[in-house]
């Protein structure tokens, strides 16, 4: 479960203040698949990284599992994030001279991971994503949806408690987007806890729940399932 | 404190991006790195190992041509060596020398030219060191006779020979003899007049002109002990100077403590010491002067260098930024992309280490065998010994790592959000 508490963020560029988050409040359940969905500007991609420990908020809270995240140093929170969080990002962000096995078993690496192992674990769930025979290839000789799952695959291999989604289908077709957002509804029903941002409303009623925000307020938080 | 645990998966993580980074990498980029760190170990060794070369050329000349391994001298304040007899006996009873030459010096004006001098017009003349030597101990001893360049060496039933250094006659000497005034071009069978300090004079008949590049012996003439034992009206033999040659270099620190030791026993006190105490001191300053020059050459390359693979880590890692960013928000630790970078700039530190120390050895320190520098004083070799070399090695690796390392720090540090957004 991660829960968040009067969240604030606030952007200063010289004497100008940009409130971006005002204070929102959040809890999200061990499994759940939320949707976060608004305009552009109104602060949800930057509320994800805000409970995804990559930005420092300017004030307020983050609960993962009922420990209290937000006030770890960098190292700390980028063994957190190894250890609890997987990423996906809108341009898949894939390291370009590594394959998209290379790509998938680094994380695992980074926690020890024999790398038979991590390249077994790599594999199967290649497989699952129908992108075993894809594994030796570079990100250059991958389709955008071959990448973003190859980015997914990278997120999901190592099992963590929450995976993190921003804007993961903005660069796909819509035939990708869909076959995504099926990767997503699957290991989601494996007990994934999945947090996506989005602004294609069509992707965000296919998950449990969906968190609207307007001007860095939760403006609605509705419950599909 | 960080378990070994953790270090090794550090490590582990940090090889493995380092290795795909390399292999991966622009080849271009690649060729760039190894060819400048090629270039920098080259300006770290061949100037300094040149330079190296001429002074320890300018000191074997020296040993060979003049000090022998061990050169004893009078005692402060006197004018020849105390007790020759005993130390010569001494010597003649030392199973690992193979010769020593005990010599007078007397100070001479030599001329030249002076019968056809008239009025006004005056010789050609130059100031001389006048060495009185037996000629057939002297062979023992030092490469005098092998380093005659015109006619021949001085033999033990000479009476009035005179071999010349190369230093005092025109045309064997490129540039500057270090002689202000020398006697012109002499040929063998000419005659030259010694003037000495009380007016005598002697004539000796040139047989031979003897260059060493050694200034010190260069600037002397030598003539048979016995005829300027004789001008110097000595009633009994004296000498000098005496150099020692001996078989063993390994012992020679041994024997010159087996001399001072049966000098302090009779109080006879001789100023003995080994070939490299016994250089002149002008030489013992270009010595250091070279280290200087080279040691300043060396850390101007390395510096270079340095710099080189700074920019070019730096550049690597800014135009990753995105990339370091995506990879600390998957949880990859800064230390472990701080050291993959590091082993990136070291590989091909290494690399061009190789191909560097290759050439060297197998090219450079051959072509400078065969074409030397030839340098007034010496012949420029590259010398290259096994501490020398190492020990640049180790700074361009220890240079190599720091600017590895910086760049990447610098880079890396920033903020994870900044990074991935390009901000």
């Amino acid at each position: 479960m991660i829960r968040i508490k009067n969240i604030v963020k606030n952007f200063i560029s010289g004497t100008v203040v940009t409130k971006v988050l005002k204070g929102i409040d959040l809890e999200i359940p061990t499994g759940q698949f939320v949707a976060v969905i608004g305009p552009s500007g109104s602060g949800k991609s930057t509320l994800l990284y805000q409970m995804s420990l990559i930005d420092r908020p300017t004030n307020g809270e983050v609960f993962v599992g009922g420990q209290l995240v937000s006030n770890l140093n960098e190292s700390e929170k980028t063994i957190f994030r190894l250890e609890n969080f997987g990423f996906v990002f809108q341009d898949y962000a894939l390291i370009p001279e590594f394959t998209a096995m290379d790509n998938a078993i680094l994380p695992n690496l980074m926690l020890g991971t024999d790398i038979n192992v991590a390249k077994k674990m790599a594999e199967k769930v290649f497989e699952s994503f129908g992108i075993a025979h894809l594994a030796t290839h570079l990100p250059s000789q991958l389709s955008g949806g071959e990448q973003q799952r190859v980015s997914v695959s990278r997120a999901i291999v190592k099992k963590p408690k929450i995976l993190f989604a921003d804007e993961p289908t903005a660069n796909l077709d819509s035939v990708a987007s869909l076959q995504l957002m099926k990767v997503f509804k699957k290991i989601n029903k494996d007990g994934q806890t999945i947090i996506m941002v989005t602004h294609e409303e069509n992707y965000a009623q296919m998950a449990d729940r969906v968190i609207q925000i307007k001007d860095g307020q939760i403006i609605k938080d509705t419950m599909l399932k | 404190m960080k378990s070994l645990n953790y270090i090794r998966r550090i490590v582990r993580v940090a090889l493995f991006v380092a290795i795909k980074s390399i292999r991966r990498g622009q080849i271009t980029t690649k060729l760039v790195m190894v060819f400048i760190l090629f270039l920098t170990l080259l300006n770290l060794t061949v100037v300094g190992g040149l330079l190296n070369g001429i002074t320890e050329d300018v000191g074997d000349n020296i040993k060979k041509s003049f000090t022998g391994d061990i050169f004893i001298e009078p005692p402060s304040g006197y004018d020849y060596i105390k007790n020759t007899n005993d130390l010569f006996s001494r010597l003649n009873n030392y199973d690992t020398i193979v010769g020593y030459s005990g010599r007078l010096l007397k100070g001479a004006t030599l001329e030249y030219d002076y019968k056809h001098t008239s009025g006004n017009k005056k010789p050609s003349s130059t100031g001389t060191t006048l060495m009185g030597i037996n000629p057939d101990a002297e062979a023992t001893t030092t490469v005098l006779p092998d380093k005659i360049v015109e006619g021949r060496f001085l033999e033990s039933n000479d009476w009035d020979a005179i071999v010349l250094g190369s230093s005092l006659v025109d045309g064997y000497t490129k540039g500057s003899t270090g002689v202000s005034d020398t006697l012109g071009y002499v040929s063998i069978g000419d005659k030259v007049r010694a003037r000495f300090s009380n007016g005598n004079t002697f004539e000796f008949t040139v047989v031979g002109v003897v260059h060493t590049k050694a200034s010190t012996v260069d600037q002397r003439s030598f003539v048979n002990y016995k005829i300027l034992r004789q001008l110097s009206g000595l009633g009994s033999n004296e000498y000098s100077e005496v150099a020692i040659r001996t078989n063993d270099q390994t012992a020679v620190s041994s024997l010159v403590k087996y001399l001072e030791d049966a000098d302090a026993h009779t109080n006879y006190n001789n100023d003995i010491k080994e070939a490299s105490e016994a250089m002149p001191k002008a030489i013992a300053d270009l010595k250091k002067a070279f280290a200087l020059i080279g040691n300043l050459v060396g850390a101007t390359a390395v510096l270079i260098g340095l710099v080189t693979v700074f920019v070019i880590i730096f550049i690597n890692a800014s135009s990753r930024r995105r990339q370091i960013g995506i990879l600390k928000a998957q949880g990859i630790e800064s230390s472990a992309l701080i050291l993959s970078y590091i082993f990136q700039a070291l590989f091909y530190t290494i690399i061009g280490i190789i191909i560097g120390t290759a050439v060297l050895f197998f090219f450079l320190q051959g072509f400078f065998e065969k074409h030397p520098l030839s340098l007034p004083m010496a012949d420029g070799q590259l010398l290259l010994g096994f501490n020398y070399v190492t020990m640049r090695i180790i700074i361009l690796m220890v240079s190599s790592l720091i600017s590895g390392f910086i760049p990447a720090w610098l880079i890396i540090r920033q903020n994870t959000l900044d990074s991935i957004l390009g901000r």
